[in-house]
């Protein structure tokens, strides 16, 4: 693992990747602090000002109730970055668990854990976060679970084919003839081994969980106002956007380019876990 | 198989009732009476207890009986039958544009491994997989509609083309239908409301395509028998060309496989953007307004489909590449 | 080489084809067809029963006894398949003396049987706005062109017969057609145009009516009408600004804004029926607070609601019902925009705004729902009260608000009549219900009830003391701060400007086709 973190770094595109998306991260932290608009990050409107294209005082010029773009597309990382780690984080939380203990487990437990989870992929894509989502009534935090809950199954695949594969190893085996429990072998042997695939994983995820909040967004069920997020941005000014192309364009820039760096880094995981094999 | 469809089925009948908002209200209008409320449920079974209603809906999904949609009043069979064409047109159609473009990029760049060109598509393929779809729609509009005026901004045709070739109304498949029959009016106007929803689409899969193709070309360049014909000073675009393509087949088949069910999510967002009558905006209305036959009906219909693409994956294994057949 | 140079040729010859304009709508001109880019299908053929946007063909086909004119002030009735009609001292007798020599479009003759047959049916049927007829008791032909009306309570019955829903005739003929087939496209009524085809989803098709009594030979007349169904509002924009539509319904302002020095299309503004405003929940913590809902109302700037979020679109309230509305008057005065006195109500109403959870559900399909939310929560921030918005389809946050568990403490709402009355705000929003319906406030004044009966009652008779309860009963309203009055709805009527004989008429959300003339 050492060894991944190692090379990662030296890789010039892989660095620039992780170097965009901590700054933006720290950026959108403390812009509250710097921008002249940070009012606007609360709900503040000023609709005298609505709907000016881009201007010095105004770099990415007002949306439709005269709040500063820029400010508030920075702001909107934050919350964009807190779905990605957030869904990520859920998924990875309750998959990799069930999924390893799937696969140390006997054949019966493994059948019965593998069709259910068979059962939640074969659910049309979208379908299920926009059900959970509008059940649980539209909000940031209520998008991480829905989107969570129709991909967690995913990493308990990839998790029980890892152990799968590791627990068939001979010194695996050996140990699990000496009377290795489950969760021994789990611990000291599948967990280690499984880590980089689940991270290459994770970190591609990370980046569609931003854009699948962002779909939810669009239908009318992501986050809500004053709470800023790039799909809400987005489909906010659908009314106008015709008219105030920068209130769609710089929300969608900022999007696409962290998405972008979340796939470099997950390739870059990948190409580690070509080497080490 | 029968299983997991019976399991989709009978969580999203669940998940439906918990939705929030009164499905009835999709039956009396905007400003109804109590009675005429009283009167729908007891019409539509709501207030049956909620096993029974699940008995009843079993038998009749088994029974291929999908039920009317609440919203518009129709079977959502009929209602799924005719939105499918449409989907199913922009879907092929992005597919087509995607492995157009996809593929004969992912051989270049592999040709041209770490020269300018490649990176240029690489950062391409990158672009491709991590724009949203939508914010993507809403730009084509923008640029193709708010400012050139080049292309239509919405809908699937214009509706001067509606009066004058009444064809469009005899099957689902405009673009197929008009082509044949030779009405050329309605065929380019068909093609000009497609055009901006299927790149919007395709991009997404463009990049999946040709990041497959670029990876699947540089294995077979250090392949054995690639190094013999090199050997003999054949040029590697030769090789590519006369048969080492052949070897990414497979790659790309399943990813293209797997992408049509990649892009039918995307319909949802993409058709409701492009006003395009599909089945992806109809779910999306489904789902928000409660009409739990309708949504019902489109998750049967989805995983159907995700079970034939996986079945014709498999085949394609078995037709291209005949060392599986044994 | 040169294969390349004619593929590259071809290529872009049909290119350069794909980006041409079809401009055949010239046919449409010559054709004499009225095209309408309007945004939903018809629901239900039934004109009993319908009771949305059936409104567009219906009113084109059908006909009921009496029209209504408020496009002229004061407002009247019009003779349409009643030539005349008289009421009794009390109310209570009303007599209507019927049109001659007029069909349906089936060819079927049209006289008091008809009537008495659609009155009767529309009440069995029950269902849409049916109900207007709820308070006829008893049907006497007189004659085959005179019928007598006996009501149970005192009622303004020449607005029922007028209103724009339920009261259509229709031939009794389709009480032998099937439910199903009525679902495949239905319509024989008396009016200018009748069903030619329908296309679900896609268009509706009128063609004139050659036995139409108006006659066809007064003017330069649309020989049919087109109704289009095109559910994004930008697709009915382009239709109307390339000349596919000749009207076109809802187009959101941005979109209108950019029309407005076209030379082909032209924009006006007309008083609808409609107001918007904000029920404050009576019920439920912390609105149940009358000094809390006070500094609510207090803190809603009508004025940025007209001058910037609404703009052409709609006027800042006068009152609790809209001002066109025919016995409109306005109440002593609203609660006024002030965040000082908003504070001083905060403070009387005695309540920890620390742990306060205040929520506002609108609607979110509308842009300027959205935009007063975001206002309504600026301005109450500042004031110290936090408000959390639940933006959602209309269906979902009506049903959530019928529970009070579930209800929200302010909700959007808009309202229209069913009958042209001030009573008609009054009964289903403010008076008592038991579970409520419309009553989304959960406010319950026995005063606002029996005095609501009782102005209802005496309109007919004595119209001025019937417009002086409906000023009491406002006052209170304001007083009890049930509601925050918002804005009257102007609709937008987007059109070519060739088109003459339009007139604004706030009674009826549809246009008459058969009025306007091509030139």
């Amino acid at each position: 693992m050492i060894k991944v973190v190692k090379s990662f770094f030296s890789k010039r595109l892989s660095s620039t990747a992780l170097l965009f998306l901590v700054g933006l991260f720290c950026f959108s932290v403390f812009i509250p602090f710097i921008s002249p608009y940070s009012q606007d990050i609360y709900g503040s409107v000023h609709f005298e000002i609505a709907g000016q294209p881009p201007s010095f005082s105004h770099w990415f010029g007002t949306d439709t109730a005269g709040r500063d773009m820029f400010t508030i597309t920075i702001r909107a990382a934050f919350y964009s970055l807190k779905i990605a780690v957030g869904v990520v984080f859920f998924s990875v939380l309750v998959g990799v668990p069930i999924g390893m203990f799937s696969g140390v487990s006997n054949k019966r437990t493994d059948e019965v854990i593998m069709r259910i989870t068979d059962g939640f992929l074969a659910f049309p894509p979208m379908i299920l976060p926009i059900a959970i989502t509008a059940i649980l009534g539209p909000s940031l935090n209520n998008v991480i679970i829905g989107i969570s809950v129709s991909w967690f199954p995913w990493y308990v695949r990839i998790a029980r084919s890892q152990s799968l594969v590791i627990s068939s190893l001979d010194y695996v085996s050996i140990s699990k003839s000496m009377g290795a429990s489950k969760y021994h072998i789990i611990k000291t042997h599948v967990l280690p081994n499984s880590l980089t695939p689940i991270f290459t994983q994770a970190s591609i995820d990370a980046g569609y969980a931003i854009l699948t909040a962002a779909g939810l967004s669009f239908i009318g069920l992501g986050a809500q106002h004053p709470e800023v997020e790039w799909g809400l941005l987005v489909t906010q000014s659908r009314a106008q956007f015709l008219n105030h192309w920068w209130v769609v364009f710089f929300p969608g820039i900022f999007m696409c380019l962290t998405v972008v760096c979340f796939n470099i880094i997950g390739d870059e995981f990948r190409n580690n876990e070509t080497v080490e094999k | 198989m029968g299983l997991i469809m019976l399991f989709v089925t009978s969580i999203t009948f669940f998940i439906v009732r918990l939705l929030p908002g009164d499905p009835v209200f999709l039956l009396v209008g905007d400003h109804p009476t109590e009675e005429q409320i009283e009167k729908a449920k007891n019409d539509f079974g709501l207030n049956e207890p909620i096993y029974k209603q699940y008995m009843v809906f079993l038998q009749k999904t088994i029974m291929l009986d999908l039920g009317v949609s609440l919203r518009t009043k129709q079977p959502v069979l009929t209602e799924l039958s005719k939105r499918f064409s449409a989907t199913f047109e922009l879907v092929f159609f992005s597919m087509i544009i995607a492995l157009l473009f996809g593929f004969p990029m992912g051989l270049v760049s592999a040709l041209n491994q770490n020269k300018r060109l490649d990176y240029f598509f690489r950062g391409f393929g990158y672009l491709g997989l991590s724009i949203p779809v939508f914010w993507l729609g809403m730009i084509l509009q923008i640029i193709f509609f708010g400012i050139l005026y080049w292309l239509p901004l919405q809908g699937r045709y214009s509706g001067i083309v509606l009066q004058d070739s009444p064809i469009i109304y005899n099957s689902g498949f405009i673009l197929i239908d008009s082509f044949f029959s030779g009405e050329w009016g309605s065929f380019t106007d068909a093609l000009r409301h497609i055009i901006l929803p299927a790149f919007a689409m395709a991009f997404g899969v463009l990049g999946i395509v040709f990041r497959t193709t670029r990876s699947a070309t540089i294995d077979i360049m250090s392949a054995p028998f690639f190094r013999t014909f090199k050997f003999y000073g054949i040029k590697n675009s030769e090789i590519i060309k006369k048969s080492g393509y052949k070897n990414t087949l497979i790659p790309v088949s399943t990813v293209v496989g797997l992408s049509f069910g990649l892009m039918l999510g995307g319909t949802f967002l993409v058709e409701s953007i492009f006003d395009w009558p599909g089945v992806g905006q109809f779910s999306v209305l489904s789902i928000l307004t409660r009409d739990f036959p309708a949504i019902v009906g489109v998750t049967i219909l989805y995983s159907f489909i995700y079970v034939i693409i996986n079945f014709f994956i498999d085949m394609l294994y078995i037709i291209v590449d005949p060392r599986i057949r044994d | 080489m040169e294969r390349t140079i004619l593929r590259a040729t071809l290529l872009f010859l049909f290119c350069a084809s794909l980006f041409q304009f079809n401009c055949s709508s010239d046919d449409v001109k010559n054709n004499k067809v009225f095209v309408i880019a309007t945004y939903d299908d018809v629901k239900d053929w039934d004109p009993a029963t319908a009771f949305s946007l059936e409104i567009f063909p219906m009113s084109n086909m059908y006909e009921p006894l009496l029209w209504y004119d408020a496009g002229v002030k004061p407002g009247r009735f019009v003779p349409a398949l009643a030539t005349s009609y008289s009421k009794s001292e009390d109310g209570l007798v009303w007599v209507f003396n019927l049109r001659k020599n007029v069909f349906f479009h089936d060819g079927s003759k049209f006289d008091a049987e008809v009537v008495k047959f659609v009155v009767e049916r529309n009440k069995k049927l029950n269902g849409g706005a049916s109900y207007i007829w709820s308070s006829v008791s008893k049907i006497i032909i007189n004659s085959p062109h005179q019928i007598t009306f006996t009501l149970s309570s005192p009622v303004p019955f020449d607005k029922i017969v007028s209103s724009q829903y339920g009261a259509w005739m229709y031939s009794p003929l389709i009480d032998s057609i099937s439910k199903d087939s009525l679902n495949y496209g239905f319509g024989s009524g008396t009016g200018p145009y009748q069903l030619k085809k329908w296309a679900r989803n896609k268009y509706i098709l009128l063609d004139k009516f050659d036995k139409y009594w108006g006659g066809w030979n007064k003017r330069d007349h649309y020989n049919s009408v087109l109704i289009q169904i095109a559910t994004e509002s930008s697709t009915r924009f382009q239709m109307i600004k390339n000349g596919i539509a000749d009207y076109a319904v809802l187009i959101p302002n941005q979109l209108i804004e950019t029309l407005e020095n076209s030379s082909e299309v032209s924009v006006s503004y007309h008083p609808s029926w409609v107001n918007e405003f904000y029920l404050l929940n009576t019920k439920k913590y912390p609105t149940n607070n009358l000094w809390f809902r006070r500094a609510i109302a207090s803190s809603m700037d009508r004025s940025v609601l007209s001058n910037y979020i609404y703009k052409n679109t709609a006027v800042e309230s006068k009152g609790l019902i809209p001002q066109s509305i025919p016995l409109f008057v306005a109440p002593d005065s609203l609660i006024e925009f002030s965040l000082d006195i908003a504070k001083n109500y905060l403070n009387k109403s005695g309540l920890d705004l620390t742990s306060l959870k205040t929520d506002l559900s609108y609607v979110s399909t509308y842009e300027q729902y959205r935009l007063t939310a975001f206002l309504l929560l600026d301005n109450l921030k500042k004031i110290g009260i936090d408000l959390d918005l639940r933006p959602g389809l209309w269906s979902t946050n009506w049903d959530k608000a019928k529970n009070l568990d579930t209800a929200p403490n302010i909700i959007s709402m808009a309202w229209w009549p069913t009958v042209s009355s001030p009573s008609d705000w009054l009964f289903a929003l403010y008076n008592s219900q038991e579970n409520p319906l419309f009553n989304l406030s959960y406010y319950s004044n026995s005063v606002v009830d029996s005095l609501t009966r009782k102005a209802w009652e005496l309109e007919t008779t004595e119209p001025k003391v019937a417009q002086d309860l409906y000023k009491e009963i406002q006052n209170i309203l304001i007083d009890d701060c049930v509601v925050i009055p918002a804005v009257d709805v102007n609709v937008s009527s987007v059109r070519k400007k060739k088109i003459s004989g339009l007139k604004s008429n706030p009674a009826y959300s549809t246009i008459f086709v058969y009025d306007l003339s091509r030139n």
